[in-house]
């Protein structure tokens, strides 16, 4: 772990990065900061990539049941750049809008990225969610029978991005729970 | 568009169906009559071979059909949601539409007429990447611009309108960015977020929340009435011994602390300088803390309403929360795998219990539950209007042992009761769950909720009625501060009880449960209970700032001192919680108990004591007038006799002091409630009905899949070469558009 060169992040990139995030100005220089630890050393923080690996063992990631798909969301090309980082604080971050949040909450849960959650990913889900090695499958069809005759409106087995947000607009703890503080570790 | 081939083609019309259609009872007559199937193929003409789904449990039963269907509606899906709106776009990370098409040229056209502040909010808000965004803002930029030179401007007006706007945004981002930072204890209420999640946390939220309200009538009073008092304080004669701190009287009694120290008088130091009126002062102070707390907690109250009221119309087990709503601020691993086995023993219990629900008592067990119900609330209620009665006749004898014996800790004995009732009958309450059995256990959480708020509202009523109906006619000499030594103490002994509670109670709780009784295990942090210490606490501080100016910052240090406590105690004997437990939902019934019994009693009280009572002949700031509210009058009084100030008269005159007026505000607050009401009224309706459109949606869709999938196969095993669907374009209403399809296969 050697450390990129200190390139103080000039003011107009920290203004910039204000205006297209949620995040404050203490937040983005702390996930700088992390990002400068992380990063190989000798590059331009702007050029530099940090690997999916790196980026799931993060205090904050480490032990999330979905930091994959986390990681597989906001990264482009298999390695986040520092605006990726950036760009996913941002969603986790308290103020960012709940259209936000849900959108790529959305793309988080849908494992097989059809655009839709269906049967499969709520089973991914809901053996993420456990994490035991004891779940029935008699339990499993019940639970996605009952999750989706909750959420499925028009009856097609899966939920589309509409019912998702719909589903999570009546479950009003869902901004509270969706956040996650890249900062301050 | 109508092919050659009449014989080998399906032509699907669906009529529109217009938006606030009537609801049908039978969904099939709708599907008949709004489908029109013209085929030449004979095989197809009945459309009564087709299952019609009717109901969705019986829809999944039939898991490899759907799946048929599913695959080819997936793919008929991703084809369609290409031409979908930019919500709706596809996983990957990577947006559907670039900024070159359509949805992109209209999304920059959206943005360009709007102010700096709502576009950079709306860029923002947009799922894309940072690189996306920064070109979105430069094209937006630069049109805006190209637009802008058309537009005749005095140059150097709006470049210094612009300058202003940049530097106040700019102030403004610095300014939250300092009160971000200088926020009390973010790293703790985070650490505790992480380790014990959402729900536990909401309670430190209230209580940081709770400090903020006493902070700011602390610098109120302490900036209108302390400081002037200390000007022109008088000399303290008493003696001061240790015990004042518990007992609130001796030295203190004639410190600023207290009502009966603060002089009537109008303070004037030098002739030149502007009087001050104490009266005044003392009864516009206590308002205005008042009327801002109300202010404030109204406010928090409709925030919270609107933002977590779930139309119980739709309300649904929540096993979908639980699937989606994984906590994902916890960062700590043993209580990530803790949470995840709380969560498998919810889930499994939530799922017994809904299968519990479809069993349909019977009678006997019906009769049996609601006499349980029944007996446990008579119990309940008796048990807190004996612990009132109790009280009253303590508070009576008391007074009489005390008039007799000048023993200053005897004084301790009511708070002391007090305090103990407040600690062993919610425990006693919560012991009913054993007899009673709840359909949904978010009743078993409210019943407890009222039944203890009712008791601790009580014993404040009670002790209220017995300050101000038997205390403050008494004649004693200075009343008001009586009354306050008393609040004083109720408080005191009551944080002495939480401390000794967390420190002592459990402590010894988790020794017990970890080596003695192992199957107790360890315990859970009890939002509830806790809240509503705070809520009793902040009730009893809200009435006694009239009495003991001194109060909120006494309140103030005693919930500082809370957070460092219940903080250590949480960390050293509790468990994360092991229910899921709707915070949001429980804030919203917190704040409504804070603001409904609480402060609306508080307002009561002092209300009576303002209008109805004779203060102190010999102390205080109001002494000698009939009843607290002749300061006001006076002061009209005195205002009508100078000619600037008779705009405040009339103001007084007609509108606060006329009934007219209220009438008439009330009847128009009548009206516009009813008003309201009936457009919720109509807004669930329309819910309703969009809800069962969606629903008949999804059944066309599938009905629709269902018939291409047969006549494909048809096709196929009639003739194999040739493969010709065309569809019309088919309308439906609602959020899918299915495109047009030129499927020319051979021909």
């Amino acid at each position: 772990m050697g450390q990129c060169l200190r390139y103080q992040m000039h003011w107009e990139d920290l203004e910039e990065y204000q205006a297209l995030t949620f995040l404050t100005r203490n937040e983005i220089l702390c996930i700088h900061d992390t990002f400068l630890k992380l990063c190989p050393p000798g590059k331009y923080y702007k050029e530099a990539t940090l690997t999916m690996d790196q980026v799931s063992s993060l205090p904050a990631l480490r032990v999330n049941p979905f930091r994959d798909r986390i990681c597989r969301v906001f990264s482009h090309d298999d390695v986040f750049s520092f605006e990726d980082v950036l760009g996913m604080a941002s969603v986790f971050s308290e103020q960012a809008c709940p259209s936000l949040k849900i959108e790529y909450a959305f793309r988080i849960y849908d494992f097989n990225e059809n655009g839709f959650i269906d049967e499969e990913d709520l089973q991914s889900i809901i053996l993420r969610l456990l994490n035991s090695d004891d779940v029935s499958e008699d339990l499993l069809i019940d639970l996605i029978n009952h999750v989706l005759s909750e959420s499925d409106l028009d009856n097609d087995n899966m939920l589309s991005f509409s019912e998702f947000e719909h589903a999570m607009a009546k479950s009003p703890d869902f901004m509270n729970c969706f956040r996650i503080h890249f900062w301050g570790f | 568009m109508s092919s050659e081939d009449p014989g080998n083609d399906i032509i699907i019309e669906v009529e529109n169906v217009p938006s606030g259609v009537q609801s049908h009872p039978l969904s099939n007559e709708i599907f008949q009559e709004r489908v029109l199937v013209r085929s030449g193929l004979s095989r197809m003409t009945s459309i009564s071979d087709i299952d019609v789904i009717d109901s969705p449990i019986s829809s999944r039963r039939n898991y490899k059909q759907h799946r048929q269907l599913s695959q080819f509606s997936t793919s008929l899906n991703e084809s369609i949601s290409q031409t979908l709106h930019i919500p709706e776009c596809m996983g990957l990370g990577t947006p559907c539409t670039s900024l070159e098409s359509i949805q992109g040229q209209k999304l920059i056209a959206s943005l360009i007429p709007l102010s700096p502040r709502d576009r950079n909010k709306a860029i923002r808000n947009q799922p894309r990447t940072m690189e996306e965004k920064r070109k979105l803002r430069k094209i937006v930029d630069t049109e805006k611009s190209k637009q802008s030179h058309h537009i005749i401007h005095f140059n150097c007006c709006t470049h210094c309108l612009n300058s202003i706007s940049l530097a106040y945004r700019r102030s403004r981002n610095s300014l939250s960015e300092v009160l971000n930072s200088i926020s009390l204890w973010q790293k703790t209420l985070k650490v505790i977020g992480g380790k014990f999640g959402t729900s536990v946390l909401s309670y430190f939220n209230f209580l940081k929340w709770l400090l903020k309200f006493n902070i700011f009538s602390f610098i109120v009073t302490f900036s209108f009435l302390i400081i002037p008092q200390f000007t022109v304080a008088e000399k303290n004669t008493l003696q001061f011994t240790g015990l004042e701190f518990l007992t609130g009287g001796g030295y203190f009694r004639d410190t600023v602390m207290y009502y009966g120290f603060y002089t009537n008088s109008t303070i004037r130091h030098d002739n030149s300088w502007a009087s001050y009126n104490m009266q005044l002062a003392y009864i516009f102070t206590i308002g205005a803390c008042l009327v801002t707390c109300f202010f404030s907690l109204l406010y928090s109250m409709a925030k919270y309403f609107r933002n977590n009221f779930i139309n119980p119309h739709l309300y649904s087990r929540g096993i979908a929360k639980l699937i989606f709503c994984w906590d994902f601020t916890v960062t700590n691993e043993k209580a990530v795998k803790l949470k995840q086995k709380n969560l498998s023993t919810e889930i499994r219990e939530n799922l017994s219990e809904i299968r519990q629900e479809n069993i349909k008592l019977t009678l006997n067990q019906r009769l049996t539950r609601l006499s349980a119900h029944a007996v446990a609330w008579v119990v309940s209620t008796g048990v807190a209007i004996a612990c009132c009665v109790a009280v009253y006749y303590l508070a009576e004898d008391n007074s009489e042992f005390l008039k007799r014996h000048r023993d200053p800790g005897a004084v301790l004995l009511l708070p002391f009761v007090v305090s103990c009732i407040n600690l062993v009958v919610p425990r006693l309450y919560s012991m009913f769950g054993l007899v009673e059995r709840y359909e949904l256990p978010r009743h078993e959480v409210y019943t407890l909720l009222i039944r203890n708020i009712f008791l601790k509202i009580s014993i404040i009523g009670i002790l209220c009625y017995y300050w101000l109906n038997i205390v403050a006619l008494a004649g004693e000499e200075c009343w008001e501060t009586l009354i306050g030594q008393e609040i004083y103490r109720l408080l005191l002994m009551d944080f002495v009880f939480s401390l000794a509670d967390s420190f002592l109670g459990e402590f010894l709780r988790r020794i017990i449960g970890m080596k003695l009784i192992t199957s107790l295990g360890v315990q859970e942090f009890d939002i509830a209970r806790n809240v509503l210490e705070l809520i009793y606490a902040q009730t009893l501080a809200w009435i006694g700032i009239f009495f003991c100016p001194l109060l909120p910052f006494i309140q103030m240090i005693a919930l500082f001192i809370m957070f460092y406590v219940k903080n250590i105690s949480l960390m050293m004997n509790f468990q994360p919680p092991s229910k899921a437990w709707r915070a949001s939902q429980m804030m919203t019934f917190f704040i409504f108990l804070l603001f409904f019994p609480s402060f609306t009693g508080v307002l009561c009280t002092l209300a009576i004591t303002i209008w109805r009572l004779k203060p102190s002949a010999n102390c205080g700031a109001f002494r000698g007038l009939p009843f607290f509210i002749h300061s006001i009058y006076s002061w009209i009084e005195t205002l009508s006799n100078k000619p600037s100030y008779l705009w405040v008269v009339w103001i007084y005159r007609n509108l606060i002091g006329s009934v007219h007026f209220f009438f008439i505000l009330t009847l128009i607050v009548l009206i516009i409630t009813y008003l309201y009401w009936q457009i919720t009224e109509g807004r669930k309706i329309m819910i309703r009905l969009l809800h069962e459109q969606i629903i008949n949606e999804g059944k066309d869709k599938m009905f629709l899949i269902e018939k291409l999938l047969k006549l494909q196969d048809v096709e196929k095993r009639a003739n194999p070469s040739l493969l010709t669907l065309e569809r019309r374009e088919v309308e439906q209403q609602g959020s899918l558009h299915l495109g047009e399809h030129d499927a020319t296969h051979g021909e």
